[in-house]
């Protein structure tokens, strides 16, 4: 019954490779996560030295007047946008994933509780989960930024909060239906303690389940991530991030389209090569749930 | 199912309660000081000192919540905007019929449009077509908002010139919504005038200025949509009485449109009543990228100005409006699924 580890990410892994989509936005994916490694040791240019004679809002080369040295072009500072982008992706990865990490560590352990514990518990966390799921979550990290002012962390703390009812909703599911299977009879009937039971029988089995969802929300997380940043409530302007590279560039419409253009592309690639990934993984690891989606 | 009902329903009250506590100590926890931010920069220590007592800020807070409410229970009072300086429920009523406005129509083109893609998919399975309406489905979920926006922008208001860029009604119209609107959805006020034989000037204006933020909009509820409607005509078309229906003969798009179409409308108002807050979630961005002086836009200038009682009352009434659409989705899954009717709250 249980899956070892190993089987699961042969199964993810045969499934990605079966599927050409799949295999594009893994790879899309890879080099997204390349790009944001190197710009740590290497970028064209610094990304926040300023410009303002020699290269303010140079078009990308390979367009008229622009200039071999910017390849992507400049920005209305003068700042090279490649090595922006580069330095972006590296923080806007971050906004996604450090979130997500967030909401599993609170979201599992009150799944956990509601599924094994049932009876009033669980009907009380269901129910405070629930106003939370039908909750818009960019409100909810709205309200975060609000109380405790913006920054980067208060964003991932507020993009945190937000997503974890949908991992607590997912493990309480799977938590259930788990429950009911004769492995963890078997447990009880041995006699092993309750947290036992969920730490080495349960967890293991809905791990599937996890994996799935986080790769899902990663991508939510990433793009609201980006849009609190781009309303200015997140990431403060001189840092390099998509989404306030975007808010910078809104303004700068006929002089400066490439600098709207190219963040935009950016998250979009990221974001759709998470949700393609999260599909063929639910395919192959979670094949109940793919039925409906 | 009644009694599942008045459950719910019961479960409901204190659910909101618990809401608007969380709310009044979230706003209480802000760093600064309220008084202070009324009075202005200029005020003297005096001013803000009457602020204080006016808005009985050093009571303990068990004292403050349980006056607040009180207001909003008995008085329907929701405060008034510090930025405004204008009572909050008056700011709802012109705010929520533009984002239920902006709300409609994305929806009047996401749900069409989502629908036949999801038909397609079905009914041409694993072809092309169906590989092409997944696609524009994960697109769909995959766009930043605020991003295409920028892109209908560019393209159709500043390089075609077709659209304006932003707002929600043109200076030149022979309208001033300000007096003259009688719904405050002005799509609603320009058609109810050009039946009144005034004209459909103000209603083309309206709509004009809807397109663009309602295709924004529209788009991660399409996908949505979508992909619910074809799962779930591939759902019913497996079951055996549509072999049936097929095996007496009725053509293809006959079986499609009576039998699967029945199952599937239902389900997709039940995805819209628990999709509502995502819907509500795009609209904070697109009106904010829009200028449209909806909701979601308020919401967001409100916490950029600190404006801590419309931040406080405005989601509450978000959080109230939700909890009761997601209520309803409920209930509509009870009545589309016998099934699920006890199992709703989790058994």
């Amino acid at each position: 019954m249980q899956a070892s580890q190993s089987q699961i990410w042969t199964k993810a892994w045969r499934e990605i490779r079966g599927n050409p989509i799949s295999r594009i936005a893994l790879w899309t994916m890879v080099t997204f996560f390349g790009i944001a490694l190197l710009s740590f040791f290497w970028s064209p240019h610094d990304p926040h030295r300023i410009d303002l004679v020699g290269a303010k809002l140079l078009p990308p080369a390979f367009l008229e007047g622009g200039s071999a040295e910017y390849l992507l072009g400049t920005d209305a500072s003068g700042r090279d946008l490649l090595s922006r982008l580069m330095h972006g992706a590296r923080l806007s990865l971050v906004l996604g994933f450090v979130p997500v990490c967030m909401s599993l560590l609170i979201g599992v352990p009150f799944g956990l509780l509601a599924g094994y514990m049932g009876g009033r518990v669980d009907e009380i966390l269901m129910r405070v989960n629930d106003v939370l799921l039908a909750f818009p979550s960019i409100l909810l990290a709205l309200i975060v930024v609000a109380v405790l002012g913006q920054g980067v962390v208060n964003l991932m703390i507020a993009v945190g909060i937000a997503h974890a009812p949908s991992f607590a909703r997912v493990v309480r599911g799977a938590v259930l239906s788990q429950v009911k299977q004769e492995y963890v009879q078997a447990a009880v009937s041995l006699g092993a303690e309750r947290p036992r039971i969920v730490w080495r029988h349960i967890l293991p089995n809905i791990t599937n389940s996890l994996i799935v969802i986080f790769t899902i929300d990663f991508a939510s997380a990433l793009l609201e991530a980006a849009g609190l940043s781009f309303l200015g409530l997140g990431v403060v302007p001189p840092t390099a991030e998509w989404g306030s590279m975007l808010a910078d560039g809104k303004n700068y419409f006929f002089d400066g389209w490439w600098m709207i253009l190219f963040p935009g592309i950016c998250i979009f690639l990221v974001v759709i090569s998470l949700n393609v990934l999260g599909d063929s993984l639910r395919d192959a690891l979670d094949p109940r749930a793919s039925k409906k989606g | 199912m009644f009694s599942m009902v008045v459950r719910r329903l019961g479960m409901s009250v204190p659910v909101l309660l618990f809401l608007t506590l969380i709310l009044f100590l979230a706003v209480k926890l802000v760093p600064g000081d309220a008084a202070l931010v009324m009075a202005g920069e200029r005020a003297t220590p005096e001013q803000v000192e009457a602020i204080r007592q006016a808005l009985r800020l050093d009571e303990p807070l068990y004292v403050q919540f349980g006056d607040y409410l009180r207001k909003l229970v008995f008085e329907f009072d929701l405060g008034t905007s510090l930025f405004h300086e204008r009572p909050i429920s008056e700011l709802l009523s012109t705010a929520v019929p533009a984002t239920v406005e902006l709300g409609i129509f994305a929806l009047m083109i996401a749900i069409p449009v989502g629908v036949l893609l999801g038909v397609l998919g079905a009914v041409y399975r694993n072809g092309f077509i169906d590989k092409l309406a997944t696609l524009i489905a994960l697109t769909g979920v995959s766009m930043p908002i605020f991003w295409l926006a920028l892109v209908l922008m560019y393209v159709f208001s500043i390089q075609l010139g077709w659209l304006p860029t932003s707002g929600r009604m043109s200076d030149m119209a022979p309208f001033d919504p300000g007096t003259e609107s009688i719904t405050h959805m002005y799509t609603l006020d320009g058609l109810i005038l050009g039946l009144r034989g005034e004209g459909w000037e103000v209603l083309g204006y309206a709509l004009s200025h809807m397109i663009m933020p309602a295709v924004a909009l529209s788009t991660i509820p399409m996908a949505h949509v979508c992909r619910m409607t074809r799962s779930s005509f591939l759902e019913v078309l497996s079951q055996d009485y549509i072999r049936t229906a097929r095996a007496k003969g009725l053509s293809a798009w006959t079986v499609v449109m009576k039998h699967a179409f029945r199952n599937a409308s239902l389900q997709i108002v039940t995805i819209t009543f628990l999709q509502a807050g995502t819907i509500f979630g795009g609209a904070v961005i697109t009106e904010t990228m829009f200028s449209w002086p909806g909701l979601g836009k308020m919401l967001v200038e409100s916490i950029g100005s600190r404006d801590f009682p419309l931040v406080q009352s405005g989601t509450l009434f978000v959080g109230s409006v939700f909890v009761i659409f997601n209520l309803m989705g409920d209930f509509l899954y009870g009545v589309l699924d016998p099934r699920t009717r006890h199992q709703v709250n989790g058994r």
